[in-house]
This record gives structure tokens, sequence and C-alpha cells, in this order.
């Protein structure tokens, strides 16, 4: 019996030797592959360490840094604030010098003579100047350029800060790889080690095993060692910041391209860069898009499918907001609609939901995923949808008990119209439902609570449409309306490649003028727009609603050629003019203009402080003797001596009180002169000149446009 | 003395049954590894996000600071230019309550007057926030600071884009999936002890081990499935 196990042993210790060999030294190197691993998870996690706090620090430098940048620009902005005040000290004395004489005429001298010192002195303390490319003469969005250019510094800390933050996110997701290797290599160590236990075949197939797994876990160990994430050069951020103020300062197609070509660079340097795709895309939309200020709803098929892809681009990276789910949602509506694609729409339909799941408070989003579904053909989601939008638009809380007064809710409104006007283009054989979810929307924000338009409509009047250079008017009688009883609400549209656009500055609730039989309204397209627009050549169309009925529509077209809005700061006063119209300030906040490069055409507005002497018992005669002395006084500004020729009238200008018009006449050309009061008491001139025939050609289209800039 | 006859044909059944249970070690401890990898992917994105959602909360304080600080300054100029108006105001009732008596002096006071309108004006183009306009006739101009910070808010695309509330959800149900994902792991690493024991133990007892082992691991599958996958 003693000798039985010793006959059975001698074949098998052999065997088991050899087999045992391999598996022990499978054993040493799982566990050599192990060490190795575990060295370079500590180089990953401590690289990870090192990132994270690189991001923190870009995180606290960013906040300090634009704390100081902040602190600065409002230092430098309040310093030429005073700058002005000192100036217009200067401009105001001199005005009143002109009526004074002897002692009291050198008093007022000396004076403007000082606060024209003091403003020299207190201009050396800022860098901001009036002619400077941020300060009031060139920036008509005065300070806005001034501002944003000083953002440049904070966009760019943020960006790196998210770099850094995506390089820690890099290592730690390294740092997980070889977790998951080292957890590979465990188990290829168990199942060898248990191979070492067992004596039948299955021996073999746990050793097959484990060695699978160790040279799994050797293999991803590898390379993932020899692929660790590297951190992105600065100048992506840096080429960033540029593009985040190219596109804050973007008003035409080749401004836009330019920011795009910024985020371009930046994606170049860093191809992660999830935030540079998201502002490239709306970079890349405007480059098509027909307007390029305000809001968009229409774009090139080829910005669209550009922007959707890097909208796209930046989802696949992780960034999942607001504005990508709303972003994306609205440009697949516009694609769907341009394709007829129902899938497209579908898409719409849920990166939308996606957005207002994100965001329930903004009904901008809201009216985009009611409009998804319209065009869907989900015409019950819809109309719930735009129920939940107007509760939206008229509260600002999620409990809907803070009404909104920021106006946001008359935007999105129009933009709504917009998206069912584009709808209605697409799929005319839905003209029934849109006209009823429109009249609901108006209704709506007219009266601040979800509603149909209340009571029987009154009847349907016809509309005048006049495009002026700078304004959009409506002429209708308008039958049955009734300023106690009705609330109007103005629509304006302008014809996109695509359909109907709203114009949403010079939209919404407003007062009519007028009288029975004969309403009308102005709509200031040049005092609305941000930054101040002229009309544009095009078909424009009106939408009259009272309490939410559409009682009246109609259109036009304008062709004024290509003009160029210019704001007087100084003077109050706007007006659209040739694009190589160039500002001049003859005395500052006294006399300033815009004028051809060559001087032979332009015009100039001049404000004068009210004074007794000029404004009591104004009347023609006052105002052309008024008129007459000042262009006498600045003759030398323009290319003749002006001399009084005719005495048009006194019909409208510029909206001010006692308005009188003439014409003077220089040696081969006019000079066209308007005068009246404003508010303020304050007399304004403005007066328009250049050769005979540009008067038929141009120049009374800038007498048309002339305005106050804001109504004071 | 010779062996049981029957003893051979218990040991094949039992090689087949090893053979069976070896293989579910060897998957039930891979599935082990892909788990522990997976809730360590899934712990990392729960820190991406928290991260992200630090940064955004910063983000967004910063931008708030700065819109609040923007209306502050509009308030502060607001003083001034509402000293102004109302002077203005103050100083042509004064010019006009005199003039039948004192014309002179009206004019001097009327001029005056015009001084502190056209300052007011050349403070205008510097009020960042509100629109300011010239009052009621008694000079009094409303400050519309509220309104204007609700504008400045909901306008500024930048701000309206953090959402550090919704990263800081995101990293919570994150981590909650990773504690989830490791009772996984703690499921299949007790299969993993049942199997071995069915390993070992004997002929009696292993089957009983080995089902075990079995149903454990399997309720580790299903709820990897359920978990790992969906977010």
């Amino acid at each position: 019996v003693s000798t039985g196990p010793e006959t059975l042993e001698l074949p098998i210790p052999e065997v088991q030797d050899r087999f045992s060999r391999i598996a022990a030294t499978a054993i040493v190197i799982t566990a050599l592959v192990g060490a190795m691993v575990g060295f370079l998870q500590a180089r990953a996690s401590r690289s990870g360490a090192l990132a994270n706090i690189r991001a923190q620090r870009s995180m606290v430098e960013a906040m300090g840094g634009v704390l100081e940048v902040e602190g600065g620009a409002a230092t430098d902005f309040t310093t030429f604030a005073a700058t002005e005040l000192q100036r217009q000290a200067a401009a105001s004395t001199f005005q009143r010098r002109l009526f004074l004489s002897g002692e009291e005429g050198l008093l007022a001298r000396m004076e403007e003579e000082r606060h024209t010192e003091i403003a020299e002195r207190l201009q050396q303390l800022s860098p901001l100047t009036p002619e400077a490319p941020q300060g009031p003469e060139r920036d008509p969005v005065f300070p806005f350029r001034f501002f944003v250019e000083r953002e440049h510094e904070a966009d760019r800390l943020w960006a790196l800060a998210d770099a850094a933050n995506e390089e820690d996110a890099a290592w730690e997701r390294q740092e997980a790889g070889f977790t998951a290797v080292l957890t590979l290599l465990a188990v290829a160590a168990t199942m060898l080690g248990l191979s070492l236990t067992v004596r039948e075949r299955v021996r073999v197939v746990l050793a097959a095993v484990g060695v699978a797994l160790l040279a799994t876990g050797a293999g991803v160990g590898a390379w993932l060692g020899t692929h660790p994430p590297h951190p992105a050069p600065d100048q992506a951020a840096e080429a960033f910041a540029d593009g985040r103020v190219a596109l804050k300062l973007a008003v035409t197609p080749e401004d836009y391209r330019a920011a795009y070509d910024h985020f371009t660079q930046a994606i170049e340097l860093r191809p992660t860069f999830a935030l540079a795709f998201v502002n490239r895309s709306e970079a890349a939309f405007y480059t098509g898009a027909a307007r390029t200020t305000g809001f968009s709803s229409h774009t090139s098929p080829e910005a669209l499918a550009a922007s959707i892809a890097d909208l796209e681009e930046a989802l696949d990276l992780g960034l999942e907001t607001r504005l990508v789910f709303g972003n994306l949602g609205f440009y697949r509506f516009l694609q769907g609609l341009q394709s007829s694609d129902p899938s497209v729409l579908e898409e719409a339909v849920d990166y939308t939901a996606a957005a207002v799941e994100l965001d329930p408070t903004d009904p901008i989003l809201r009216y985009n995923h009611a409009a998804a579904l319209l065009a869907d053909g989900r015409i019950e989601e819809s109309r719930a949808a735009y129920r939940e939008g107007v509760l939206h638009a008229v509260y600002s809380d999620v409990e809907r008990r803070v009404k909104r007064e920021s106006g946001l809710d008359i935007q999105a409104a129009s933009g709504a119209l917009t998206d069912l006007e584009l709808i209605r283009a697409a799929q005319p054989d839905l003209a029934d439902v849109i006209l009823e979810l429109k009249q609901y929307v108006v209704a709506s924000t007219t009266l601040q609570e979800p509603t149909a338009p209340p009571g029987t409509s009154p009847p349907a009047s016809e509309v005048q449409v006049r495009p002026f250079p700078a304004q959009l008017v409506w002429e209708s009688p308008l039958e049955g309306y009734d300023s106690a009883e009705h609330l109007a609400w103005v629509q304006w549209y302008r014809r996109e490649p695509t359909g109907w656009a709203g114009i949403s500055e010079v939209s919404g609730v407003t007062p009519i003028g007028g009288s029975a039989g004969a309403y009308f309204g102005n709509d200031y397209v040049i005092q609305r727009t941000f930054p101040p627009e002229c009309v544009r050549d095009g078909e424009y169309r009106v939408e009259v609603y009272l309490d939410g009925h559409l009682v009246a529509e109609g259109e036009a077209g304008a062709t004024f050629g290509e003009q160029e809005a210019t704001v007087l700061r100084d003077l109050n006063v706007v007006l659209c003019g040739p694009p190589e119209w160039e500002p001049r300030e003859v005395v500052a906040g006294v006399v300033e203009g815009a004028v051809a490069p060559g001087g032979d055409e332009g015009m100039y507005a001049l404000r004068l402080e009210s004074a007794p002497e000029i404004t009591q018992g104004w009347n023609a005669a006052r105002a052309r003797a008024v008129v007459e002395a000042l262009l006498e006084t600045y003759a030398d500004q323009f290319p003749g001596r002006p001399v009084f020729s005719e005495d048009v009238g006194d019909d409208f200008f510029m909206g001010l009180e006692g308005p009188e018009e003439f014409y003077f006449r220089y040696q081969g050309g006019l000079v066209y002169a308007g005068v009246g009061l404003a508010e303020d008491g304050s007399v304004i001139v403005g007066a328009v000149f250049g050769p005979d025939e540009r008067f038929d050609d141009g120049l009374l289209q800038v007498v048309d446009s002339l305005n106050l800039f804001e109504a004071l | 003395m010779l062996p049981p006859v029957s003893a051979p044909d218990t040991d094949r059944p039992s090689s087949r049954f090893r053979t069976l249970v070896a293989l579910a070690m060897a998957l039930v401890s891979v599935l082990s590894a892909v788990v522990a990898w997976r809730a360590a992917v899934v712990s990392i994105r729960a820190s991406d996000l928290a991260e992200d959602g630090m940064l955004q909360l910063v983000q967004r304080e910063q931008i708030e600071g700065r819109l609040r600080a923007q209306v502050q300054e509009d308030l502060r100029l607001f003083v001034e230019y509402q000293e102004h108006v109302k002077a203005w105001r103050l100083l042509l009732d004064d010019a006009e309550e005199i003039r039948a008596q004192h014309p002179d002096l009206a004019s001097d006071l009327q001029a005056e007057a015009q001084s502190e309108l056209s300052q007011a004006r050349a403070l205008r183009p510097f009020f960042r926030t509100i629109f300011v306009d010239l009052g009621n006739r008694k000079g009094d101009v409303e400050f519309g600071g509220q309104a204007g910070l609700e504008y400045l808010f909901e306008r500024n695309a930048d701000l309206q884009d953090l959402q550090p509330d919704v990263l800081f959800d995101g990293s919570e149900r994150e981590y909650g999936r990773v504690v989830n994902l490791i009772l996984t792991v703690a499921l299949l690493l007790t299969a993993l002890l049942f199997l071995t024991l069915a390993q070992f133990r004997s002929p009696s007892t292993r089957g009983i081990f080995a089902w075990a082992g079995g149903a454990v691991a399997v309720a580790g599958t299903v709820l990897f499935v359920v978990l790992g996958f969906v977010s």
C-alpha cells in the first residue's frame, strides 16, 4: 500500500514541474508587469494632480485677473466720463459766450478755457479718448467695444483653466485605464495560481486564461504608457480669446469670418476644445446669415451645415449644455424645413426637448421646441408646448409668480412668430394652425396671460407700408380700433431667402398715432437696433394685431442703396448716410457731423443749449435767423458760403417742436437745413449739403433719416 | 487490494464539472475586472462633472459679480445724473417764478439750468445698463436697476449656459452609480468565492456552491448591465 503513491508520483512531478515552472514564471512576469503598470499609474496620478492644481490656479488667477482688469477699465471709464463732462461744460460755456459781450463775454471765455484745460489734464489720465476706436466718436455703441476688448484677458484665463481641467480629466482616465489593467493582472495571477492547485486538464484552461489576461494587460498598459495626455499649448487660449472678442464685436459677415478663423486656429492647436467648437458654430452661422446683428433665423445651407457639425463635435466632446442642445435643436429645425426630412425634424424635437429640460424657464427654448413639434406634424403637442412657452415668457420663475420686466417675453414672441412664418413657408398646408398659434402667442404676450384673442375680432383693414431710410412706417384706417379698449401689437418682418424673418427690435406692444380712420406707427430701426442699423434694401411686411386679433397686414419694398448709421452721441443725433462718410467734430458737443472724404458732401448737426434770447417766441423768422447765423459762423465747413434760398415749410423735422426747413445755396451745391426745439429746450439744426444732382440721388434720403438717437 | 470499480465513473463527471466551474471562475473574474474598470470610469466622470461644475460655479459668480458691479456703476453715475436733472428743473422753476420781477436774474438762472442739463446729457452715454430720461415734471428720474440687471442676466449667453447645479447633480448621480457598481463587484467576488469552494469541496456540497456561485454571478451580471450602461 505504501508503494502505491510512489509509483503514481513518478511521471507526474516532471510534467507538473514543467507546467509549474511555466506558471510560476508567468506569475512572476505578471507581478513585474503589475509593478510597471503601478509605476505608470502613479505617474499618471501625479500628472493629473499637477494639472488639477494648474486648473485651480488658472481659475483663481482668472478671478483675480478679471477683477484687476475690470477695476482698471472702470477707472479709465470713470476718468474719461469726468473728461467728457469738462468738455461738455466748455462747449456749453462756448455757446453761452456767443450771446455775451463785454466783461460777461470775457468771463465766459475764461471759464471755457478753464474747463478745456481741466479736460486736457484729465484726458492724460485715461487711455480712452473720444476719437479712439473704442471712443464715442468711432464706436456707435460706446462703450461696448471698450469693455469687450478688456474681457480678452478673462476669456484667455478661463480657456487656460478649461484646458488644464481637460488635461486633468485625461490623466484621470489614464489612471482608470491603469487600474483596469492592474485588475486584469490580478485576475491573471489568480488564474495562474489556481492552475497550480488542480491536476486535471482544467489547469491548462486556467493557465491559458491567465496568460491571455496577462498579455492583454501588458499590451493595454504599454499602449497607455506610450500615449500620455499632452497639455494644450497656451496659444490655443490666446486664439480663443481673440475669437471671442472678434465674435462679440462682429457686425458684418467678414467680421464673423475673422472670428471663425480665430476659433479654427484654437481648434487646430487643441482639437478637443469643445468651447471653441461652440463659438465657431455661432460664427459659422452668421457668415451665411442674411442679417448679422440682433437675432437671425436665416442662413445659407452651407453655413447651417458647418454650424451643426461644430455643435455635434462639441457634443461628442462631452459638452452637454443648454446652448449646445438649444442651438443644435434650432439649427436642425431650420435644416429640417430646408430639406423636408422628417428624421431631421425628429432630431430637432429631441434636442430642443433636452435644452428645455436643462433650462425650463427660458421661453425661447420652449418656443423653439414648440415650433419643432409643429414642423414635425405633432400639432396637439405643439399647442401644449406653446402654452408652456407663453407661461415662461410672461413669468421669469419656475413657480410662475414673478413677471418679467426685461422685455424678453416680447423678444421671444417675435422669434416665435418668425419660426411660425418659416414653417408656413415650408408647409403651406399648416397655414390655419399657424395663424391660430400666432394669434395665441401675440394675445398672450400682449395681455400677459395665456389666452386666445378675447372677444370678436375687429374687421380687417387695409394697411400701407412705407419704409424710410431709418424707420418703418405703416398707415391704416384700423376699423374698429379703440385706443381705450385695445392693445396693439405691431410685428415687422423682412423677407429673407427662406421666408419672412421677424424684426424683434421694432416689434411688440406699441402706441399707435393718428386718429379715427387714419392711424399710423413709426418704428425707428436706427434707434432700436444694436449696433444702430439703417433700413436695408428688401421687402418688408407688417402685421397689426389688436388684443391678439390679426386685423391688418401689408408689404412694401425698400430701395435705399447701401447706407450706414452714424451716431453723434454728444448731440443725440443719428443719420443714415453713404458708408464712405466719416465722422467729423467741428466743436465738440456743438457742431459735429459726417462728411465725405473729399468734403464735397456731408451732414452737420448743431445743438444750441436753450437760451431765452433764442427760444422765446420761436417762429419761422426766428428759426431762419438762427440757421443763417449758424451757417454763417461755420461757413468754412461747407464747400462754399451758404446763402438763403428757399423756405421749405414746417412739416416735420426729427420729431422736434416748431420744425422749420430751408434750402441754402452755394456755388455748385445746396444745403438743406432743418431746425426745431428738443424736449429739453435746446435748438437742434441738421444741415445736409452736396452738389445739386446728389439731392436727386441720395442726399434727400439722408434728410429723411435724421433723427434723435434717444427720444429725449 | 483493487480500487473500487466505480471510482473512474465518479471522477469523469467530476472532471467536466471542474472544467465548467473553472471556466465560470475565469468568466466571473474577467467580468469583475470589467465592472471594476467601469466603476473607475464612472467615478472619473463623476469627478470630471464636479470639477467642471466648480469651474462653472466660479465663472458664473464672476460674471454675475461683473454684471452687478455694472449696475452699481450705473447707480453711482445715476446719483450725479439725478442731481443735475433735478437742479435743471428747480432752476427753471425758480427762473419762471421771478421772471416777471427780475428778468435778468431769471435769465441767469435759466443759463445755469441749461448748464446743469448739459452736464446731465453729457453723462448719459456713460450709462451701460439702464436707460435714463429727463424724469417727470419735478425732475425725478426712475432708476431701473432691477429691470436692468434682469435684462443683463437674461441676455448674457455665457451666463445662461453656465449651469453648475446641473453638473453637480450629474456628479452626484454618477457617484451613486459608482457605489452600485462596487456593490456589483462585491457580488461577483462572492460568486467567485462560491465557485472556488465548488472547485475544492467534496462532491456532496460542491453542487450547492456551484449553483449558488452561478446564481450570484448571474445577479451580478444583470445588475452590471442595468447599472453599467444606463446613465
